[in-house]
């Protein structure tokens, strides 16, 4: 298909009545990809993790807060019991979240999610407060099918990982990865659907509820 | 699909006669306006935004050529693959082929407006693929045969009924029994049944609203779920984009971002926003083994060289069939094709051609609601007239139409002449309409008349009453 793409190409210089580009333009343009400019960005009114959370909760997430790893069980627990759920649970395989400490009855498997698995919790790269969003990372410990195929979603994220904006997310990303992973999901609360009538059904393909577990510190 | 747009007319008169295609426009009128309304009065920089936004497009279009090369670069790094298409039949045949190599039987696919234009569906089916959308709507169509008659909300003229009736005609053979009656039910439903297509599907299609130069990174933006599972279930993973889809940076697409979901459902950020970038990695438990994206010009790079280029600014966001008021009334399949209101208006004659798709651009008032919504300021009703001029030099418009149009220039250009006709015209048409003070029929506009009475004059041209009550004044 190099056919094609000689063929396109040729038509975009014809169509822009120039060649290829010179050198000395095509180093100006690397340059823009490389320090990319930030565009205008929202203001966001006082504190970025109350933010997080006025947005999150617009979005119909369920925000709840842990001030300890046996807390953070604790509120999963409850939520479990809340919702009717069995004391069963699908983890991302990642250190912080196999460390938790497990109940005996809790049935905890670490793996990507299967077809009907009804819960499972992960662990979030960032939050982006002026959204709401959960910013999830695909990786060997960080399976995305977690994030889209079970009824409820847990994730868990650091108040110290809540960012103000999505530009912020990327600068993290350059700092601490290298390129992008497979997927990069923002998640912005519950799955949701407006094809019958318009009418706003949560639950269409992926997790009816989402519930973001806020901690002080995680590392 | 073939379009049909040269039966604009005809079209539009049968869908204002259609009582269950009115109910379902008259439902969904209000929402997205107001939606829409409300989220960008809460954002003070919107305007910032769309000028940015405006230029981060015109940008990469200046340089087109140079970006899709840095992204093509960036997704062979990645280990995926890019093909170029020149027209609809190479893109399907490359989709198709990859569907030969991977030995798919069932191809699952997310919405995806360029698979629309390329009527990829077809092209699958016919070499034998069990080809399923998963988008809700995109699904409902689908059972329904029927092209979409919105870019975002593909099933937005069906009714709550019509939906419940397709899924008992098409479900039993999965063992749902009976109607689902409620929205809760419709949806249920269509998510039980989709969770085996997703976990059996060999290849899954997706579209894509940003392709990143940057990075190599295909972006969707969605609210179900159904383009994530889409792209990470099966075996191979195959993106489906147009030239233009291409942004140079990820903080350009933060801009971009800001105003896609706003403008189109009120969201400020729908729930997934996902950037998917080649293949599943080395230890990675999940994800495709193969990742290719499509890059379709289909007129895309005549565009460039034209004077439609601010077409391709177009992030099919919607923003402006829901503000049209030709769309309001008359809905989406009535444009024929399958982008309809302005932005299809203007799109549809330059990939299917004028003589198919001209009749589209006389099909709007020039009202300018569309441009002033549009968050990447395209010009459509600038763009339309355009499509009319050309139309009327390739001699594409009815001779009755250029006749009269050649009787108006001709008096145009005689000023005494013309206002003694339009004096005379006064006269009679406001003598004949005395005594109703309208007109029931006019010769050569009985179709206007047919469905409305013309205002009679009231005696006496503007410029003869101008003339009368200011005329002695000296002009300042």
């Amino acid at each position: 298909m190099n056919e094609a793409r000689d063929a396109i190409l040729a038509r975009l210089h014809s169509a822009l009545a120039r060649e290829r580009l010179d050198p000395a333009t095509q180093m100006q343009l690397d340059a823009r990809l490389t320090s990319p400019l930030k565009g205008p960005q929202p203001t966001l009114p006082g504190d970025k993790v109350a933010h997080f959370i006025d947005k999150a909760s617009a979005a119909a997430s369920t925000v709840a807060h842990a001030d300890s790893p046996a807390s953070v069980v604790h509120t999963i627990q409850e939520y479990l019991i809340t919702h009717a759920l069995a004391p069963s649970l699908v983890i991302a395989p990642t250190p912080p979240l196999v460390s938790l400490p497990w109940p005996q009855d809790m049935h905890v498997e670490r793996r990507a999610a299967l077809a009907d698995d009804m819960t499972a919790l992960t662990a979030a790269f960032a939050g982006v407060a002026e959204t709401g969003s959960l910013v999830l990372l695909s990786g060997p410990q960080t399976p995305t099918t977690l994030n889209f195929l079970p009824d409820h979603y847990m994730c868990i994220l650091s108040r110290r990982r809540i960012v103000s904006h999505t530009e912020d997310v990327w600068s993290l990303l350059r700092e601490e990865y290298e390129g992008l992973p497979r997927a990069l999901n923002f998640i912005s609360g519950p799955s949701r659907t407006a094809d019958v009538e318009q009418s706003i059904q949560l639950g269409a393909h992926g997790p009816r509820r989402v519930l973001v577990i806020l901690i002080d510190d995680w590392d | 699909m073939k379009p049909t747009s040269h039966a604009f007319k005809a079209n539009a008169a049968a869908a204002l006669q259609d009582a269950g295609l009115q109910r379902a426009l008259g439902n969904a009128k209000g929402g997205f306006i107001e939606r829409r309304r409300r989220a960008v009065e809460a954002l003070p920089e919107f305007e910032q935004l769309r000028a940015a936004a405006r230029d981060i497009k015109d940008h990469t279009l200046a340089h087109l050529d140079y970006y899709l090369e840095r992204f093509e670069a960036r997704v062979t790094a990645a280990g995926g693959q890019a093909h170029w298409a020149r027209t609809a039949e190479e893109a399907c045949r490359i989709v198709a082929d990859l569907c030969r190599a991977a030995g798919a039987r069932l191809v699952t696919k997310g919405k995806s407006m360029v698979g629309e234009e390329i009527g990829l569906n077809e092209t699958l089916e016919a070499a034998g693929y069990d080809v399923v959308e998963t988008d809700l709507g995109e699904y409902i169509i689908q059972l329904a045969h029927e092209p979409p008659s919105h870019i975002i909300a593909p099933a937005v003229h069906k009714t709550r009924g019509d939906i419940a009736q397709l899924f008992r005609e098409h479900h039993s053979q999965y063992g749902f029994e009976g109607t689902r009656e409620t929205v809760p039910a419709i949806v249920d439903e269509a998510r039980q049944l989709m969770r085996g297509k997703f976990v059996t599907a060999d290849v899954g299609i997706t579209g894509a609203n940003f392709l990143i130069a940057e990075t190599g990174s295909t972006v969707i933006v969605t609210n179900e779920g159904n383009g994530d599972l889409t792209g990470t279930l099966p075996r191979v993973h195959i993106v489906l984009a147009s030239l233009e889809k291409v942004v140079p940076t990820l903080e350009d697409t933060s801009v971009l971002l800001r105003l896609l979901a706003r403008s189109a459902t009120g969201q400020e950020m729908t729930a997934y926003t996902t950037f998917f970038t080649g293949p599943r990695r080395p230890n990675d438990p999940d994800g495709p083994e193969a990742f290719h994206v499509v890059l379709l010009d289909n007129g895309r790079s005549d565009m460039l060289g034209n004077d439609y280029r601010d077409m391709l600014r177009c992030i099919r966001c919607g923003a402006c069939l829901n503000y049209c008021p030709v769309y309001g009334a008359v809905g989406g399949h009535a444009y024929g094709w399958v982008y309809p209101g302005p932005m299809g208006a203007v799109l549809t004659p330059l990939i299917v051609g004028l003589k198919e798709g001209g009749s589209l651009a006389n099909a709007s008032t020039l009202c300018g609601r569309c441009e002033t919504v549009c968050p990447m300021s395209i010009p459509l009703p600038r763009l339309l007239r355009q499509h009319r001029v050309r139309e009327h030099e390739q001699k594409l418009t009815p001779p009755r139409a250029r006749l009269a149009l050649a009787a108006w220039a001709y008096l145009a250009r005689r000023p005494r002449l013309y206002r003694q006709v339009i004096n005379a015209a006064a006269v009679i048409l406001g003598a004949l309409g005395r005594r109703r003070g309208r007109l029931r029929y006019l010769p050569l506009a009985s179709a206007w008349t047919r469905v409305r009475d013309f205002p009679a004059p009231q005696g006496r041209s503007f410029i003869s009453a101008w003339r009368k009550q200011w005329g002695q004044r000296k002009e300042r």
